[in-house]
């Protein structure tokens, strides 16, 4: 219940970004390439910033310094921009944890870019942490020692690293040298690695936003960067602490809890949360659907499964008839997540088949293509008013309750991606439906990844299996259309009626 | 298109204000104004728990010959008790063992604790072992510390040094 209202929610949410910033314009539908958008951000910045940083411990604060003030218009707005890429990371990334989790984008099959998405956190604090003690001003000092103290409470270190910072004296020219060396090397990397990681398990990984989405971020951090310039905060001084701190809460949040509390609930918070968010996707849920199976008989290797699957979840194999060369696919099932677009994909899920029985290559076990040809015929058959309509739906996008009626017939699809698209051919020409709508996910915030953009790229001959081109394409119609937004379906349906009448008005004038 | 750009400029213009506020905002109060920070820090190595023994002749010649010596002298070290008083009220007091696996290895011991600013008599001892008869080694100093000065008090090569920052 809770889950539903946190799902709808953020569909609104999208949809108003949607409505206010176009799908291509909008950053919620692209969260995680915009994370790693804002690292390239920071990569480009901190470069150069790097060319003109000392590493020693007057030249550490004296060179930002002269950068910010001495060179305001460029260096000063690429510490800024550095600052505040990293910030703006965080915001994304808290956003994208909790997109995946309230679109239920997190167990089964995507466990795995869950799980390797929690280490990725470990790296990225640190490595925005260590950024604040390059400056070496009174925020970096102070970081500094808190962070000595808490790795201190760690059963690791013999000598409390806390002592490498009991005075201006204890602090050496080296500390930087090593400083440089996670901050600009080691962390960067390893978080590289786990980016790959991360995404190594879908298809097509989106890693770069929307132009528009580049230009928009990039732009409004700029402007923040000339409007409050990042500042240092005096320099270090290890025998006098400041009453208070401007605190970057992105990065620095646990920090007042050691001085309030105690290293050990930092810890216990960091472990304990981290635990239970890699969990999250064992935790007890509702039975799994089922997954596609694939038939030999019906199967000739054609790869079009192979090459839509989102999830990288099948494997093209040698075909059991043991003819040299010939393949089939198969189904790894701890990939699946049961999206059904491997389904649209096969080209003999195709409804003009004469057999009785229509068997596919690849098809559900419950519902099959056989089945969905049957429940079509048979809701066409039943419509009895003009213009007639049938409408597919995707059970993640905008409901088609309350659509049908005596001229118009609803079906949908775990994805609107698993509908083939000899379907809407069939309905047309062989059921002598007037018009066939077709309606999911818009592709920028498809429930299953590409199930959306497959079907527009099938529709439109980009993409196999095709539509054929016989399909006059005034008969058919696509919308786009969110959870959210079921209005949007009914009124782009009521447009679509009308110029169905308008068509066979003329066609009857023809006639 | 000009339209979602126009619409995009107040959510973006959001966006950036969220960060560039959480970025520096609010002010961490980090201690009163009236107050001033002492760090302690221990780096001592205990007194061993037994004396070395000398060896007789037979037990020497019942070592391997690449292992005989006169004494044996056993590695284990005291724990160090450390305590560290301000006007008379101990603020620290624990009993640090020593590092290492046999027990050989240095101590250490840190703690970082606010303080009043102002003048104070500060007590710092260092008792090397445990056992009886040993007095501790004191040091005390009467200090005046402005607020948010740091005053290290430290026992290091066997001798105390109180540094202000």
């Amino acid at each position: 219940m809770l889950g539903r209202a946190a799902k709808s929610g953020w569909d609104r949410l999208e949809a108003f970004f949607d409505a206010h910033l176009g799908r291509d314009g909008n950053p919620l539908n692209q969260l995680g390439a915009l994370t790693v958008f804002f690292f390239w951000v920071v990569l480009v910045s901190g470069i150069y910033v790097f060319v003109f940083f000392r590493t020693s411990v007057e030249g550490a604060y004296d060179s930002v310094e002269e950068l910010t003030y001495g060179q305001w218009y460029l260096g000063g707005v690429m510490r800024s921009l550095h600052r505040y890429a990293s910030d703006a990371a965080i915001v994304t990334i808290a956003l994208h944890m909790v997109r995946e989790f309230v679109r239920d984008r997190y167990h089964g099959a995507r466990w795995f870019s869950w799980f390797t998405g929690v280490p990725q956190l470990w790296l990225v604090f640190p490595l925005g942490i260590t950024g604040y003690w390059m400056v070496w001003d009174q925020l970096a000092a102070h970081v500094a020692l808190v962070s000595a103290e808490v790795m201190d409470w760690l059963p690791i270190f013999t000598d409390p690293m806390a002592r490498n910072f009991l005075t201006n004296a204890e602090v050496s020219d080296r500390f930087f040298t090593l400083l440089a060396f996670v901050h600009l090397l080691g962390l960067p990397m390893l978080l590289l690695f786990g980016i790959w990681f991360h995404v190594l398990r879908i298809t097509q990984p989106k890693v770069n936003p929307s132009r528009r989405v580049m230009i928009g971020s990039l732009a409004a951090l700029v402007v923040l960067s000339f409007v409050l310039p990042a500042e240092s905060q005096g320099r270090a001084d290890l025998g006098y602490v400041p009453a208070s701190y401007d605190y970057d809460w992105f990065y620095l949040f646990m920090y007042p809890l050691h001085d309030r509390f105690s290293p050990g609930l930092v810890w216990g918070l960091l472990f304990g949360s981290s635990l239970f968010i890699s969990m999250l996707p064992w935790l007890p849920r509702r039975k799994r659907e089922p997954v596609p199976e694939v038939d030999p008989d019906n199967c000739n290797g054609c790869t079009f499964c192979f090459a839509d699957c989102p999830y990288s979840a099948i494997t093209m194999v040698p075909h059991p008839n043991g003819k040299p060369g010939v393949r089939m696919a198969a189904v790894d099932p701890a990939n699946c997540v049961s999206c059904g677009i491997c389904v649209g994909a096969c080209p003999s899920a195709t409804p003009f088949r004469r057999a009785d029985t229509l068997v596919s290559g690849i098809d559900f076990t419950d519902t099959t293509v056989n089945d969905l040809r049957m429940h079509m015929e048979k809701r066409a058959d039943a419509l009895t008013g003009r213009p007639r309509v049938l409408v597919f739906g995707c059970n993640h996008a905008a409901s088609l309750d309350g659509l049908a009626d005596e001229a118009t017939a609803t079906q949908q699809f775990s994805c609107i991606g698993t509908l083939p698209p000899t379907f809407v051919d069939y309905a047309i020409r062989r059921l002598g439906v007037d018009g066939v709508l077709i309606t999911g996910c818009p592709p920028e915030a498809s429930q299953h990844r590409l199930g959306s953009l497959w079907v527009e790229e099938r529709f439109s001959g980009k993409r196999e299996p095709h539509l054929k081109r016989h399909v006059p394409s005034e008969r058919y119609k696509i919308v786009w259309a969110r959870a959210s937004e079921p209005h949007l379906v009914k009124e782009e349906l009521a447009k679509f009626r009308e110029e169905l009448a308008a068509l066979d008005t003329k066609d009857a004038g023809n006639a | 298109m000009l339209k979602s750009w126009i619409g995009a400029v107040p959510l973006y213009a959001l966006f950036a204000a969220v960060v560039g506020y959480f970025s520096i905002n609010p002010d961490y109060q980090y201690r009163d104004p009236d107050e001033a920070v002492l760090k302690l820090s221990v780096n001592h190595h205990g007194d061993f728990k037994e004396p070395c023994q000398e060896l007789s002749p037979e037990e020497v010649a019942k070592l391997p010959p690449n292992m005989r010596r006169t004494r044996d002298c056993p590695r284990e070290r005291w724990p160090v008790a450390v305590e560290l008083s301000v006007d008379g009220a101990i603020v620290f007091s624990e009993m640090v063992a020593p590092t290492g696996l046999s027990g050989d290895g240095s101590m250490y011991a840190y703690e970082r604790m606010p303080i009043p600013a102002g003048e104070h008599e500060i007590t710092f001892s260092v008792r090397d072992s445990q056992a009886e008869g040993v007095e501790p080694r004191v040091h005390s100093q009467r200090v005046r510390l402005e607020p948010g000065q740091v005053l290290v008090v430290e026992f290091l090569n066997n001798a105390f040094t109180f540094t202000t920052g």
